[in-house]
């Protein structure tokens, strides 16, 4: 694996936990029981669990909107304190903001990239248009359909030229016809970036098809379970990779693992 | 016609209609069953009206009335919102104020009235005060609670991008707060009115309050009933400008209800 080579990693986490500690009656507890992984330089690292293992806060800690109890979270081999540069984060809602039409939620991206107004504006246009939304111009978020506003979201990230990506179940509001036909864009466009990407997912075949390593977290306090190498050769399909050889296999791994795991959650 | 224009229109001339029946039936009762001395008339009031229009004594007491309404409502805002975000923003401060505001929110702010008077004299800053005292909280409360209803994922976007402070107020958190804002503002619109006209009450020699006291004082009810008459068009014409502000600031939100707010 690349870990040898200390300039390759792009995240690393070692031991990283976190207790919460919310007032009155929700009480204390542990979210995230020691994680250690590193993740490198362009891989597409996909993160799968049971509901409330803590895969999104392990998101919020890369992207330091949440600082560690204890352990150490490094991007590019700096300790994470404030918000690195270079974060594309996508969250499970879009997050446009709904009084701004579509190329401007995507400018405003390319603005905080540090490019002029025209800059943004002209990159704003051309993202849209390779994203297939080019209707989507001229339009406010509550116009667009699901779909065009996830591709939306994605032209914001991607105008901000990031070199981190990070997805927290973005497809998870879609439905499945348009989860294959957005997710392929997605994947195409992830693929020609080439950045490093972590994917946040409770779809374990998404995560499979995805991916070029799949971590399984274990039930809450979240730790690594497992973790699995997919050899599947890119470019991929959203939808076709999953026809490809040793996915049933690979898929009958993960899910046992998984299954797992959610009986621990469902006996407590 | 298009079946929208044609629903508004239909809206429209429902709305007058109402208006027309409240009117005759005012008339038939003050012809043929209570009697005008009592409660007047409307065409007695429509008279009036235009006498005291005439004589431009209707514009002074308009104006004056408006004048008090608008200038406290204003302050009431202004204060309303910049305590709304402090207190919207730390959750800290807002416990340890709460038991205190939600004291003097429930005080009948009216009671102060005196107090205005005896502070800042019976000019235009005592109905002004007293107006901001009752609007301040009205905004202040629903401000809070918008900055606490802020879309998570909007504020971590812009955070995640590392965008500075004044960016995330300007495009984020200010945006997200006129619903509430203006939700306020129009339950604040009565209430300008209301802190208006008491003050008046207490201490005026002008403006639409002090009228309906001094007309009903000399049994002169068709005086009394045209001050509240314009007093009503007042509160109308207000409602009728946040509304246009409404339709031009919250075109985003599909399919909610442009007038009650959030």
């Amino acid at each position: 694996m690349a870990d040898t080579v200390p300039g390759s990693i792009k995240v690393a986490l070692d031991e990283v936990t976190l207790r919460y500690n919310r007032g009155g009656d929700a009480g204390s507890g542990v979210a995230l029981g020691g994680v250690s992984l590193r993740v490198a330089k362009g891989e597409f690292l996909a993160i799968v669990g049971p509901s409330g293992c803590g895969k999104s806060t392990l998101l919020r800690m890369v992207a330091g909107l949440l600082s560690a109890t204890s352990g150490v979270v490094a991007v590019d081999g700096v300790p994470v304190r404030h918000v690195p540069s270079g974060i594309g984060y996508l969250f499970q809602s879009d997050a446009l903001l709904p009084w701004k039409t579509a190329e401007a939620n995507v400018a405003i991206g390319a603005r905080l990239a540090g490019r002029s107004e025209a800059e943004a504006q002209a990159r704003a246009l051309t993202l849209l248009q390779e994203l297939g939304v080019r209707r989507a111009i001229g339009k406010h978020p509550h116009e667009l359909s699901g779909g065009m506003r996830k591709r939306v979201a994605l032209a914001r990230t991607i105008a901000y030229e990031p070199s981190l990506y990070l997805l927290d179940e973005p497809f998870s509001a879609l439905d499945a016809q348009t989860r294959i036909h957005v997710g392929n864009r997605f994947l195409r466009v992830l693929e020609e970036l080439g950045q490093t990407v972590i994917f946040v997912t409770h779809d374990l075949e998404e995560a499979i098809a995805l991916a070029d390593r799949v971590v399984v977290m274990t039930a809450p306090p979240g730790r690594i379970a497992a973790e699995f190498t997919i050899s599947i050769s890119r470019p991929r399909d959203y939808y076709e990779s999953r026809f490809a050889d040793g996915f049933r296999d690979l898929q009958h791994r993960v899910w046992e693992v998984l299954q797992r795991e959610m009986q621990g959650e469902l006996a407590q | 016609m298009t079946r929208r224009s044609w629903l508004q229109l239909r809206a429209a001339l429902d709305r007058l209609a109402v208006v027309g029946a409240m009117m005759a039936g005012w008339q038939i009762a003050a012809d043929h069953w209570l009697g005008d001395k009592w409660i007047s008339s409307p065409l007695k009031i429509a008279v009036r009206i235009w006498e005291m229009l005439k004589d431009g004594e209707l514009q002074e007491h308009t104006w004056q009335t408006f004048l008090e309404a608008a200038t406290g409502l204003a302050a009431g805002i202004v204060l309303g919102v910049v305590l709304g975000v402090l207190l919207g923003v730390s959750r800290r401060l807002s416990a340890a104020v709460d038991p205190v505001m939600m004291g003097l929110y429930s005080l009948p702010r009216v009671s102060l009235a005196p107090m205005f008077v005896i502070w800042l004299g019976i000019g235009l800053l005592a109905k002004a005060a007293l107006v901001a005292s009752m609007v301040l909280f009205v905004v202040m409360f629903n401000v809070r609670e918008g900055v606490r209803n802020i879309d998570r994922d909007q504020l971590d976007g812009f955070r995640s991008m590392n965008a500075s402070r004044l960016m995330i107020l300007r495009h984020v958190m200010m945006p997200s707060l006129i619903p509430w804002l203006l939700a306020a503002v129009r339950i604040g619109i009565g209430m300008a009115l209301v802190g208006a006209v008491v003050g008046e009450l207490i201490g005026s020699s002008r403006g639409l309050g002090w009228y309906v006291s001094s007309a009903s004082s000399l049994y002169d009810m068709t005086g009394a009933f045209t001050a509240l008459v314009v007093l009503t068009l007042l509160a109308m014409l207000f409602n009728v400008v946040l509304s246009m502000i409404e339709r031009k600031l919250l075109f985003w939100r599909r399919g909610e209800d442009h007038t009650s707010g959030p």
